[in-house]
């Protein structure tokens, strides 16, 4: 019981984080795939079935730009932030730093 | 990959039409691509069941097209409240004109069965809110799916100052409560009108009717009645009890506790008609059972002023 709540409010904690991660991720091109191995390799662990409709959402917001491309034999869609995506991310990227900093005060206190 | 493809197909049969190929190919991409990396791990080519059980990780081809286009609500949550509330008084509207049309139903036949009269009561009641709660639930779909302003709806427009001053929990007034009363109130009418609905020979064939010293009584009641539905209504606008509501609670209850209670101590409260009453059945009988329900209302209504009497107490510390 107690391990499903800490799973459940894990689950809400990261997914309010997922956003500015994946906007963060694409200031280079990914592919799917590929973006999922750079957040795994970064500590995030996403599954597929989060990450992959989030990209897809946040392209049809028009936050990120893609483009299919031909690569070692098959195609892939590659993500990248677009313009608009970029000022949003240094908003967000403020705004979480403000959060943290507040949030690391109120979680040193005794 | 056949069973990828098989996959696919699955999920593209749960998307929208005009995402199905977009969503397919970037699917496919993505499984692909995973199943590729497993190859390169294992330095070999996946079996159809290490396929299979990657696949079944994904989840149910429904589940995965639901997160691509998850399914719309049919109540969005910002409106859930509203929906809720209008429900209520949607289905509390419908409880009142049904017992107001059974009531009158009963008034023009020439018989009365007390179970027939309930579940036409009920059954009428369920399948008029069977459609009611179709159609709320239709017009907030149409609200939530197409965008609309839905301010008003919402109350945006509020101010602190409007909020009544409710202070203790029983300030809240129960809309069980309210729609009984109002439901009990305009029952009453309508069985005190009852010439007014009763058909010419269902009146000619009326086994018992009022004394005339009773009958007397009936502008009195009705003038009662009235202003309790009246009351009622507006207490349905605004479910709260205040002191002015506590007070004309008060007035109503006496009028009422007075009325029943003098109906009590009257010493014939029906008088036979030229149609004979069936056998074992005597108007003393039947005048008995009336003067108990009134014993017993009398005595509620009074309970219900010395209640409102301490409510008001309470409210003037």
């Amino acid at each position: 019981m107690t391990e499903n709540r800490l799973d459940k409010m894990r689950g809400e904690l990261r997914r309010g984080v997922l956003v500015l991660a994946v906007l963060s991720s694409l200031k280079q091109p990914h592919y799917g795939y590929s973006l999922r191995k750079q957040l795994q390799d970064a500590g995030i662990d996403i599954d597929e079935g989060t990450l992959y409709p989030l990209v897809r959402r946040l392209a049809e917001q028009g936050l990120l730009d893609s483009e299919w491309q031909q690569a070692e034999g098959r195609e892939r869609r590659y993500y990248q932030l677009s313009t608009l995506g970029g000022e949003l991310l240094q908003q967000l990227t403020e705004e979480w730093q403000q959060l943290n900093g507040a949030l690391g005060n109120l979680l040193e206190q005794p | 990959m056949e069973l990828v493809d098989r996959y696919i197909n699955a999920v593209q049969r749960y998307l929208p039409e005009d995402k199905r190929t977009d969503i397919g190919r970037e699917l496919s991409s993505h499984l692909l691509d995973q199943l590729e990396s497993q190859q390169d791990e294992l330095g070999r080519k996946l079996t159809d069941d290490e396929v299979a059980a990657t696949l079944q990780l994904w989840g149910h081809p429904r589940q995965v097209a639901a997160t691509y286009v998850p399914p719309t609500p049919l109540v969005s949550s910002e409106l859930m409240p509203v929906y809720k509330q209008t429900l209520i008084y949607v289905f509390g509207l419908i409880f009142l004109l049904q017992c107001l049309g059974s009531s009158i139903h009963f008034l023009q036949t020439d018989y009365f069965k007390t179970l027939q009269f309930l579940m036409q009561l009920l059954f009428g009641f369920f399948d008029s809110a069977a459609t009611a709660f179709m159609v709320v639930t239709l017009l907030f779909y149409a609200y939530s799916a197409g965008g609309a302003d839905n301010s008003w709806l919402l109350s945006k427009q509020w101010r602190v100052q409007d909020l009544p001053s409710v202070s203790r929990p029983w300030q809240q007034m129960s809309a069980g409560d309210l729609l009984t009363d109002l439901a009990t109130s305009a029952f009453l009418l309508i069985v005190l009108w009852y010439p007014l609905w009763m058909s010419a020979e269902t009146l000619a064939s009326i086994r018992v009717a009022l004394n005339p010293e009773i009958q007397q009584w009936v502008p009195w009641l009705s003038a009662l009645l009235v202003v309790s539905v009246l009351a009622n209504l507006w207490w349905v606008w605004r479910p709260y009890w205040t002191k002015l509501t506590l007070s004309i609670n008060v007035v109503l209850n006496l009028g009422f506790s007075l009325s029943f209670l003098l109906l009590w101590l009257s010493p014939a409260l029906l008088v036979g008609t030229d149609n004979p009453l069936p056998t074992l059945l005597t108007i003393a009988d039947l005048d008995r059972v009336l003067r108990n329900i009134f014993l017993l209302a009398g005595l509620f209504c009074i309970y219900e002023v010395g209640r409102d009497l301490y409510r008001l107490r309470q409210l003037s510390r």
